[in-house]
């Protein structure tokens, strides 16, 4: 996430004195400070659109991204200083009436009265600023609030002083069910919270976000009130967001900018103002914002050079920051950090002293080394190899792997685990199995009459049937059948079971028209040792070919088990054909037929057909 | 007493000529010229032979035997040039079964496979995660917007869904002593679903946590990957972000293959986003029972679907297609 600010190159330079081009601006910043998003070229002027980061609101605007150029553009080789702008002091603190603030929410408060304005004026340079970054000219007092937001990061509100009460209005939490009309042409029913000003003719502003239709300026405005406030920035965030207000002035408010910024945003709104036309006629002040002695971080330079990984010397570091206006005292080669004020919040520990050297040195500057120190002796777990190895094996015999999602429509099952805020409904628990999505995938493709199979290794998602708020998520694996016989859905199943090892597969199961295998990997991971290599007889085996009846209800492994039963030496039983009851098995001996006598061959086939009479008919 | 060999004789090559059949003329060597063929049971009458029959019989003998390999021969010479002559390379075949593994789990195999080259241990971390692994521990308090309802899928029994794989970097510095190279590879998931977002995707996340390490490291680290996945030429750059969990915190960014790093419509002035990165923040080393003074890491968390598109160009319009399970779309890869 982050904060998008636009601003004209003339905006920029009323603080930044450089040689540097836009664009050579934009690409050096983008390396080491807000990301230049793009350069719009304009008649006779350019725009920027940046993205400042969330914890870097001090950046977010024209002043703010001329410090960061101050300090930055050197770096690349062009000449780059702060140009500062003097502003009146306007705040004084004079008026005897004051608004009442009956909230805790509000930390500081400040207001200017304007007098002998005139709505109808539109100054053409502000004009100019505003709609160079697509935003609409009104006139030029409300013109100078945006003017001053863009150029000092911190939003200000002029209101139209004549349609309020004066300024002893009241600063309050809204209540349930409160109505206000706000400037973009709803009226928004409050929930209760929200920060309003609120005269004997209602609610008349949510501050911080947006003002009131109620109290707009407009041609006929004589006399305004300029104001500005720092408001919890949750308080901001949730109101903006619920009334899907989220204003340029919000996003600023939620980040907290400095007092100063606040200051300094409504001193020069009121001295643009004042210099087109208007006249202070007081302010007010409500401040309870403990300060607190501005901070100093410890850091080594052993420990900013190693963390870049190149040897920055004392003096270098000072030139850096500087310009940032960091003040720095060394103690042999531990140093003395202290931010300045609006980068307090900001700079805490020596790593955030450590991102500041290291992105105003550059880090394309860094060398690019892998690490030498001694490899970790730790294993990856053998489940990855496995599933690799299925994924091998079924797709090398037809399978199409696919991939669904983990969320589910509920089952009622009581191992599910419920998603309290879903997407849908039919997404609202985590799945207990893959069957069904596996299914409704095969399902999908029924317009495909091939045989095809496809499976997915997953996971599912059960709650502990002991402790509830315990769960285990298991990774399985799943394969669904279409348009297969059943003994070739089977043959793949056994092949995993023969190229794997897996002492126990689960058993295929028949859904509709569709074979369905699942089965936990962890439980096909229980796999046999390799076998001892058995030398390969230079003879075929020696096999008999036997056909049995299978009785209605019967099974086929009850007939396999008692060929295994009937007989011995077997190397393997194998069903060769099935004619309605009828199962033709082969049976391999471990012996070639060479090399035994056609006595022993007799006997047994004599006695294979004497055990299994009552099967051959 | 050589009658009955030329009757043999004839007999045998009458069967071989005119006879294309490969195991019908193998069944006649046998036949004719096995160890108990015909050949050799004529033979049988050389021990009642004179001194001088015998050097006549075996005369006979030898000549039937070469005139009969010969027939044979010449037969499978013919068959063999018949074979030859028909034989059409440009019939199309009938192909094999042929499946398909998942996009994903290529990309996720690729990407591992290259760091486990460089010593990463490949993890894979719990999806439903508490509150302090996805959040809490990764130096994310309470009222950070990562956890707004918007965007976190919030569980029964006071869980989530984790929005990043980044909860694994707590899970293996508590589990494994320093120095740690993980990659965890996982599903995460995010609430949002349209043309761009899928609510259940893929990240992997690196972390390694050891003596010494420095920023350099980290760009080795990337820029090797960024060689093997991408190609030699891709180079890779750092710009500073902001995540609560690594400071100092970097996007980082790869030369566009269409420009070759120039600049056109399809980058940022010669440079894509690839993703996040940065120094492990202190409280989350401490958070992993690491000791901060001792150790630095670095981490980084990109998006597997994101990533592998960017390498292999393909364009899905909807990303929510990778989700896709029909055949048509499966086999594409």
């Amino acid at each position: 996430m982050a904060i998008e600010l636009k601003i004209t190159d003339s905006m920029l330079r009323d603080f930044l004195e450089t040689d540097a081009k836009p664009k050579e601006i934009a690409s050096s910043l983008s390396l080491c400070g807000p990301s230049f998003e793009r350069v719009h070229k304009l008649e006779g002027d350019h725009m920027y659109e940046i993205e400042v980061t969330v914890n870097r609101v001090d950046m977010a605007s024209a002043y703010g991204i001329a410090k960061e150029a101050a300090a930055i553009l050197p770096q690349f080789g062009h000449k780059a200083k702060i140009k500062p702008i003097k502003i009146e002091k306007y705040l004084k603190g004079d008026l005897k009436k004051t608004p009442v603030v009956k909230t805790k929410k509000v930390k500081y408060f400040a207001g200017i009265v304007v007098g002998d304005v005139d709505g109808k004026i539109v100054d053409q340079k502000l004009k100019s600023y505003l709609e160079g970054i697509g935003e609409a000219s009104k006139n030029y007092i409300v013109d100078a609030t945006n003017v001053a937001m863009y150029s000092y990061g911190a939003p200000v509100h002029a209101f139209d002083l004549d349609k309020i009460e004066g300024v002893g209005f009241t600063v309050k939490e809204a209540e349930a069910g409160e109505t206000i009309s706000i400037l973009d042409g709803r009226k928004l029913t409050l929930r209760g919270g929200e920060i309003v000003f609120e005269d004997n003719n209602g609610l008349f502003d949510l501050a911080g976000i947006m003002g009131g239709e109620d109290s707009k300026v407009t041609k006929d405005t004589k006399r305004i009130l300029l104001a500005t406030e720092i408001i919890d920035p949750l308080v901001i965030r949730s109101s903006s967001i619920l009334h899907e207000c989220r204003t340029h002035a919000a996003v600023l408010n939620e980040k907290q900018p400095s007092k100063q910024s606040y200051q300094a945003a409504i001193e020069y709104a009121c001295q643009l103002i004042v210099k087109i036309k208007g006249r202070s006629e007081g302010s007010f002040v409500y401040d309870k914002i403990e300060s607190s002695p501005a901070k100093s971080v410890i850091v080594g330079l052993e420990q900013i050079n190693s963390t870049l990984g190149v040897p920055l010397t004392k003096p270098e570091i000072e030139k850096i920051l500087s310009p940032l206006g960091f003040e720095v005292k060394w103690d042999g080669e531990v140093g003395q950090f202290k931010a300045p004020l609006d980068r307090q919040t900001d700079i805490g520990i020596p790593e955030d002293i450590i991102e500041e050297v290291a992105r105003i040195y550059g880090y394309f500057k860094l060398p690019k080394k892998l690490m030498t120190g001694a490899i970790p002796t730790s294993k990856s777990d053998p489940i990855f190899a496995f599933e690799k190895n299925v994924r091998t094996l079924l797709s090398g015999w037809g399978g199409h792997e696919i991939m669904t999602l983990s969320m589910v429509g509920s089952t009622k099952s009581s191992e599910e685990i419920k998603i309290l805020n879903p997407l849908g409904e039919s997404a609202g628990s985590m799945r207990t199995s893959l069957k069904d999505t596996t299914i409704i995938a095969l399902k999908e493709n029924n317009w495909n009459n091939q045989p095809m199979f496809l499976f997915e290794i997953a996971n599912v998602y059960l709650k502990s049937k002991k402790n509830k708020t315990e769960h285990s998520e298991v990774s399985t694996l799943s394969i669904g059948f279409a348009n297969f016989d059943q003994r070739t859905a089977q043959g793949i199943i056994d092949g995993l079971k023969l190229k794997l090892r897996s002492k126990r597969l689960n058993q295929l199961s028949k859904v509709g028209e569709y074979f369905i295998f699942e089965q936990s990997i962890s439980e096909m991971l229980d796999i046999k040792e390799r076998s001892a290599y058995k030398i390969v007889e230079k003879k075929p085996l020696h096999f008999e070919d036997i056909t049995l009846t299978k009785e209605e209800g019967e099974r086929v492994s009850e007939l396999i088990e008692e060929i295994s039963n009937a007989t011995e030496e077997v190397s393997s039983i194998d069903l060769l054909n099935i004619h309605e009851s009828k199962y033709t098995f082969r049976i391999t001996f471990n012996y070639a037929r060479s090399e035994v006598s056609d006595e022993k061959v007799s006997d047994v086939r004599g006695l294979l057909e004497k055990k299994l009479s009552n099967r051959i008919k | 007493m050589l009658d009955s060999l030329h009757r043999a004789r004839t007999e045998a090559i009458s069967k071989i000529l005119g006879n294309s059949d490969k195991n019908s003329l193998e069944q006649i060597r046998i036949e004719y010229l096995g160890r108990n063929g015909r050949i050799n049971q004529e033979a049988k009458i050389i021990t009642s032979l004179t001194k001088d029959e015998k050097v006549e019989f075996g005369r006979a003998l030898n000549e039937a035997k070469r005139a009969i390999e010969g027939a044979l021969d010449e037969a499978l010479s013919e068959r063999e040039a018949v074979e030859q002559q028909s034989f059409d390379p440009t019939i199309p075949g009938i192909l094999p079964p042929v499946g398909s593994t998942h996009l994903i789990s290529q990309a996720i195999e690729e990407i591992s496979s290259i760091f486990t080259q460089i010593g990463f241990t490949r993890r894979r971390y719990p999806e439903i995660e508490t509150d302090w692994y996805a959040f809490e521990g990764l130096n994310m308090p309470k009222d950070h917007p990562a956890r707004d309802e918007q965007e976190t899928f919030f569980v029964e029994g006071g869980l989530v869904l984790t929005p990043h794989t980044s909860s694994g970097q707590l899970r293996e510095m508590l589990s494994s002593k320093p120095p740690i190279r993980m990659i965890n590879i996982g599903k995460t998931y995010r609430r949002q679903s349209d043309l761009t977002h899928i609510p259940m995707f893929h990240q992997f996340e690196g972390l390694v946590i050891d003596e010494g390490l420095s920023i350099s490291n980290l760009l080795g680290t990337l820029d090797y990957f960024a060689k093997n996945f991408f190609g030699e030429k891709r180079e890779i750059r750092l710009r500073p972000y902001n995540f609560r969990f690594t400071e100092p915190s970097f996007e980082v960014d790869i030369s566009c293959d269409v420009c070759g790093g120039v600049g056109c419509k399809f980058c940022k002035q010669g440079w894509l986003e690839l993703g996040g990165a940065g120094m492990v923040h202190p409280n989350v080393l401490k958070a992993g029972g690491v000791d901060h003074k001792k150790y630095r890491g670095f981490a980084f968390g990109w998006g597997v679907e994101r990533t592998y598109m960017m390498k292999s160009g393909i364009k899905l319009g909807d990303i929510r297609t990778i989700l896709s399970t029909d055949i048509r779309h499966l086999s594409q890869f």
